[in-house]
């Protein structure tokens, strides 16, 4: 029986730096757990230096297994890959097999008073 | 949700939420992740099971760890997160 779509909504936002920090990681690997139920959908909003973990060489990252192999998952579960626009903090280019959307930063607020469910990493 | 480990104040604001939900009999679900897992024999953890809270304890954070299971808490995956976030009427996270 396929499940319904998915009810409710969980955004993670995730500031910690993944070059010093395993939260981001964690944070990712709790999402997309969630996700694999399809009773939240989980998305992700990477502020600052949590940018980084889109990038095309998530390895040289604290945890960087876990953006590897669980980001795409993400986005296959129908969850959204947020960054504030304007950005710069990324040192490389974000991963191709990433779905990326950019949000204006005016627009956060209301973005995160949209979700059942916030968390902060 | 607990994630914020015991040398953080979000750890013990945690614990002192749960005590007071208890006291007013409201039923009490308290899921410990990542660093938070390190909490799990302090002595207010106890206290807050004694009382009548359910204690969870993520496995894997316990193994990424290499933190021994704890008696305090009922070492549970994902899917136990799942259904508390579904299934509550109130959902709070510390991080």
């Amino acid at each position: 029986m396929k499940k319904e779509e998915a009810k409710k909504r969980a955004l993670f936002v995730i500031e910690s730096d993944p070059e010093q920090s395993p939260r981001p990681a964690e944070a990712v690997r709790i999402a997309a757990g969630l996700g694999a139920w399809k009773d939240v959908r989980a998305d992700l909003l990477l502020a600052g230096n949590a940018v980084k973990a889109l990038g095309s060489y998530p390895e040289e990252l604290v945890d960087g297994h876990i953006f590897r192999d669980y980001l795409p998952t993400l986005n296959e579960q129908g969850g959204v890959l947020m960054m504030v626009t304007g950005n710069t903090a990324a040192k490389e280019a974000f991963s191709p097999h990433l779905v990326i959307k950019s949000l204006d930063k005016r627009r956060l607020s209301a973005t995160m008073e949209s979700y059942d469910f916030l968390f902060h990493f | 949700m607990v994630a914020a480990g015991p040398d953080k104040k979000n750890f013990f604001h945690a614990i002192r939420t749960a005590e007071a939900a208890t006291r007013q009999g409201v039923e009490v679900y308290a899921y410990f992740i990542d660093e938070a897992v390190k909490g799990l024999g302090h002595p207010e953890v106890g206290t807050l099971k004694k009382n009548g809270a359910r204690i969870f304890g993520c496995a894997f954070s316990l193994q990424k760890r290499r933190l021994p299971l704890d008696s305090e808490a009922t070492m549970v995956g994902l899917t136990m997160l799942n259904e508390i976030m579904t299934g509550s009427d109130r959902f709070l996270s510390f991080t």
